[in-house]
């Protein structure tokens, strides 16, 4: 379960968002809408853990880890996906044989980029990269910023099949974008108002 | 205590209270630093070696002394907005900052005009003019820091820690200097630790010093103050002040 | 874990590193053609001019693999990872010494010849060395978490670092001219320990902050 209650955040003196409140169940979607500078990122990084300015509460259950894909999703340009990928989930102690990463690279058709490092590879590829963590997580609960951008038709496709997975599993998805999703089009929605 | 604590924390009771204390202020640092400047500059001796010049100790050493205090005042009000979150000590630390590099600067300004006569040169890597010199670099690293980072209370946070750090550093960077000094020249002659100074000479100093923390509490007071409204207003308290 | 994702990085890309020696080999080189070749007026200066040197080239690769993680969304995922943030920031220290203070202390005897330096005291430098540039490591990255994702982050960060830095310029200095005195060998050692003691948590700290830029 994730749970937010009466969040508000300053910043710069000015609110960027006053008294959220939101509540999650496993096997449920949160979409977050926004226009631009409304504070979308920030709120994700508040859920996150990553940003301590606010007021009011995040409830998370105990036992449930939280994986955060921001803007920036941790791709390095030097190491090739493999590696990436590994290194990604390494760090929540996932220890993973190579097949089964090769298979989660596979299935966001990076096969033929397995050995190049990333900075050959392109915006949506790399995104790719990072999104393939999705598929052998553990977390219970995603944290997706903007994930469905930058990408094609079909890495939309997987990536809304990974996600309608996870929650028929019982996990916990927050996502934001601009474009609707049509497979979440009945999710909850959590709107912040620009400039309030 | 941690009522009284938690009361002069918040901006509002602590812009509210504060400004009784303004004309306190500045009445005693007025009388007390003309008092003592009078004293110091026209009836104080002046020194059988040194002469005239070592009325410039009058303001050097109060400066001096200020401006390592005024260093440990500020890490101790970014410890206490990193542990507590005090609004109101980030904004301390902020705008102590400047007074304290500027004290800092009168420190080693008056120092080297007083090494003119003394040593003649503008310039000596004393051991004392050194580590000021350094402290002045602390104060310009925290300044530039906070400088860069913005206005948000995140900036604030790591100029915080900056000072917090600064200052757990100073006393090991003052000792290798002393070392490193003592080393290169056995110590002759330093600035203060001077023989047995009569009456005549210490008044008018101790005298400076109080005028000089007197002064210094007020510049803080007024740009505390000042900073304050500037942060909260949007507020309802400031608002409210501001109509009156 | 971290640390071998580090060295590969660290590995596929040297220019890095070479950059930095570089810089060293270069700056050592003009100050015989600013000052003198004559030996003798060179031999004093050349424990100072390689300490700061070796220090100025720490500063300079600083912030190197910090920015690119910072840039790339690496340092988030390490916040949020289960691994303690300040291991996190002593493994970034780490790499910083393999990528900047090994070679620069690999390169020292070299950098001592240049300056005509005897040979037993080339042996103290590198003791000093040895003891120092670990601490300018733990320094640096300090100063790079405090300045990444900032404007003027590079110009910024030696006006931050290189106050903290004075202590371990004195006692490095002098421990090599004295031709290892006890005294500064034991303070250098004490201050390594603090440093490798208490700055990974200070950087801790800072990149909970960094990140929530």
């Amino acid at each position: 379960m994730l749970q937010i209650e009466s969040l508000s955040c300053f910043r710069q003196d000015r609110h960027l968002f006053k008294d959220l409140n939101a509540k999650v169940l496993p096997g449920q979607a949160l979409q977050i809408v926004g226009e631009n500078g409304s504070g979308k990122t920030t709120l994700f990084k508040i859920l996150a853990g990553l940003f301590e300015e606010y007021e009011g509460r995040v409830i998370t259950s105990d036992a449930a880890q939280l994986l955060y894909l921001g803007h920036r999703y941790g791709v390095n340009d030097q190491l090739t996906p493999i590696e990436n990928l590994k290194f990604l989930l390494k760090l929540n102690e996932n220890q993973l044989a190579p097949d089964v990463l090769e298979a989660a690279l596979t299935r966001f058709q990076l096969r033929a980029e397995l050995d190049q490092p990333c900075a050959s590879l392109s915006e949506g590829q790399k995104k790719r990269v990072a999104l393939a963590r999705l598929i052998l997580t553990s977390a219970r609960i995603w944290l997706l910023d903007e994930a469905f951008s930058a990408l094609d038709a079909p890495g939309r496709a997987v990536l809304s099949e990974v996600c309608q997975g996870h929650l028929a599993s019982g996990g916990i998805l927050v996502f934001s974008s601009h474009q609707g999703i049509p497979e979440f089009a009945s999710a909850a929605q959590l709107r912040l108002a620009a400039g309030s | 205590m941690w009522r009284w604590f938690h009361q002069w924390g918040s901006p509002k009771f602590f812009y509210h209270r504060s400004g009784a204390l303004i004309p306190v202020l500045a009445l005693a640092s007025g009388l007390i630093l003309g008092c003592g400047v009078f004293w110091g500059l026209l009836i104080a001796p002046a020194d059988y070696q040194q002469g005239e010049s070592v009325r410039i100790m009058y303001v050097h050493v109060p400066a001096a002394i200020l401006a390592q205090s005024s260093y440990a005042m500020m890490a101790v009000m970014a410890l206490i907005s990193l542990i507590w979150r005090l609004k109101i000590a980030d904004a301390a630390v902020q705008t102590v900052a400047p007074i304290g590099a500027c004290i800092t600067l009168l420190a080693l300004a008056t120092g080297s005009l007083w090494g003119k006569p003394m040593w003649g040169t503008f310039w000596v890597w004393d051991a004392r003019l050194t580590s000021t010199l350094i402290l002045f670099f602390l104060f310009a690293g925290v300044l530039a820091l906070r400088n860069a980072a913005g206005q948000s209370q995140t900036a604030g946070r790591a100029a915080s820690v900056l000072a917090v750090i600064g200052l757990l550093n100073l006393p090991i960077i003052k000792y290798s200097v002393d070392w490193w000094f003592t080393l290169h020249q056995p110590a002759s002659f330093t600035l203060t630790e001077r023989p047995a100074m009569p009456f005549s000479m210490w008044g008018p100093l101790l005298m400076m010093v109080v005028g000089f923390y007197a002064w210094f509490f007020l510049a803080w007071l007024i740009r505390l103050r000042h900073e304050l409204v500037k942060r909260e207003i949007r507020s309802d308290w400031v608002q409210q002040t501001m109509k009156q | 874990m971290l640390l071998r994702r580090e060295l590969k990085i660290m590995l596929r890309s040297p220019a890095g590193a070479i950059q930095s020696l570089m810089f060293a080999v270069i700056v050592v080189a003009l100050f015989p053609l600013a000052i003198t070749p004559d030996p003798s007026q060179l031999e004093p200066l050349g424990v100072g001019l390689i300490w700061v040197v070796t220090l100025l080239a720490c500063l300079l690769a600083a912030d190197k693999s910090l920015v690119s993680d910072y840039a790339d969304g690496s340092l988030e995922q390490m916040v949020l990872s289960d691994y303690p943030l300040w291991w996190v920031c002593l493994v970034k220290s780490i790499a910083h010494w393999v990528s900047c203070g090994l070679p620069l202390l690999l390169m020292a005897p070299m950098l001592a010849a240049m300056l005509a330096m005897p040979s037993e005291r080339v042996v103290w430098l590198m003791a000093s060395l040895i003891l120092g540039s670990p601490i300018l490591s733990l320094f640096c990255t300090l100063g790079a978490m405090l300045t990444v994702g900032l404007n003027q982050s590079s110009a910024l960060l030696p006006i931050l670092i290189a106050p903290f830095l004075v202590p371990t310029l004195i006692l490095g200095t002098q421990w090599a001219t004295t031709g290892g005195e006890a005294f500064y060998g034991y303070m250098l050692s004490a201050l390594l320990c603090l440093s490798l003691v208490t700055l990974p948590i200070a950087t801790a700290v800072v990149a909970k902050i960094a990140v929530s830029r």
